[in-house]
């Protein structure tokens, strides 16, 4: 019986110096983590864009728009320079507005087309399938990202939107689709192989798009091309100080249509 | 602290009761929002408290009337008794 008195409050206090440690540990842990936000938040608010702060996820924060701009001449050169000297002079200056107005560097995914072909084959490895079947709703290829949305090829009833970010060079999978008992009884029809259409073709309508942009006067860089499979054309919003314009293509690419909004 | 906000009443209280200060937008990223099927981005700001430390707030980006570029000052208001748990602020000059 005595032993089992003797038990009782050491088995408390067990308890007790086991929960200091741990107090001890998670104010430590708390307040140094504390530390390092505000130096962090300190970083961000007296040197906005030295760079220096969260590394990882500050989009391109490690290059400069400099560097930026040499490597666009460079992938433009690469895939035999499409404009003249004046359309490359606003191109470059578009692009480097945008750079500025975002301290983002990634601008560079629909000058690419072998790039946004290879990010084609790559969601056929992400969905571990041999023909990836999209949902009739648009596909949209930005200058950093690539968003389309595919069946399921485990579950044919569940649809999902993809998305292909520059930043981490690689597809993830997003929200679910929502959709209705008609769309369910009309999945056939809604349905189509990815393989039927290239997304490299974003490129040659992205540059199609830039070309006459630069005889617009203040023209903006866009975002990039947006495919509709039910009209099985890409279509663009060209802005400019003036007035937009509505520019589309075909399935392939052909301009079918240039015209002020 | 990330929040977002709407809505006429809280940013009429913020503008009332606000205390002024500069902040600076130091990061935009995606939010994990999708809008009319386009993304929405968060931007972040950050401001200094009367004791010095620093304390950061967020906006959606379809919650602001205008663009801000990495780096940007601006004056805000802030509500100073939700300032360190659930900081609000607005753009005095939207």
């Amino acid at each position: 019986m005595k032993k089992r008195v003797l038990f009782v409050p050491l088995f408390i206090g067990l308890i007790f110096f086991n929960s200091c440690d741990r107090v001890k540990k998670a104010f430590h842990e708390t307040f140094s983590d504390e530390n390092q936000r505000q130096e962090e938040l300190s970083d961000a608010f007296n040197n906005p864009n030295s760079g220096t702060r969260n590394g990882k996820d500050e989009v391109g924060r490690e290059k400069t728009i400099e560097d930026a701009m040499k490597e666009l001449r460079t992938i433009i050169n690469e895939h035999d320079n499409v404009f003249d000297k004046q359309q490359m002079e606003k191109v470059e200056e578009m692009v480097k507005k945008e750079m500025e107005k975002w301290g983002n560097t990634e601008f560079f995914l629909l000058f690419q087309p072998d790039k946004l072909d290879k990010i084609q084959e790559e969601l056929y490895l992400f969905l571990n399938t041999d023909e990836v079947m999209l949902y009739s709703s648009p596909i949209f290829v930005d200058y950093d990202r690539v968003r389309v949305v595919a069946v399921n090829p485990k579950n044919k009833s569940e649809v999902d939107w993809y998305s292909y970010e520059t930043k981490t060079d690689k597809w993830r999978k997003q929200e679910p689709k929502k959709l209705s008992k008609n769309d369910l009884e009309h999945m056939d029809k809604n349905i189509y192989p990815f393989s039927t259409i290239k997304l490299s073709t974003a490129h040659q309508v992205y540059t199609e798009a830039l070309k006459r942009l630069a005889d617009i006067e203040g023209g903006e860089l866009p975002s990039g091309p947006t495919y509709y499979h039910n009209r099985q054309l890409w279509s663009m919003i060209l802005r400019g100080s003036r007035a937009d314009y509505k520019f589309e293509a075909d399935k392939d690419g052909n301009v079918i249509k240039f015209e002020m909004n | 602290m990330i929040f977002s906000f709407d809505g006429k009443l809280v940013r009429a209280i913020v503008n009332q009761y606000g205390m002024p200060t500069e902040a600076v937008m130091y990061k935009s990223g995606y939010s994990g929002i999708m809008l009319n099927y386009q993304y929405i981005d968060r931007y972040r700001f950050v401001f200094q408290l009367p004791d010095s430390t620093y304390q950061d707030a967020s906006l959606l980006e379809h919650h602001m009337k205008k663009w801000y570029h990495s780096g940007e000052r601006l004056t805000i208001k802030y509500l100073p008794l939700t300032a360190s748990f659930y900081p609000i602020i607005i753009d005095i000059n939207e």
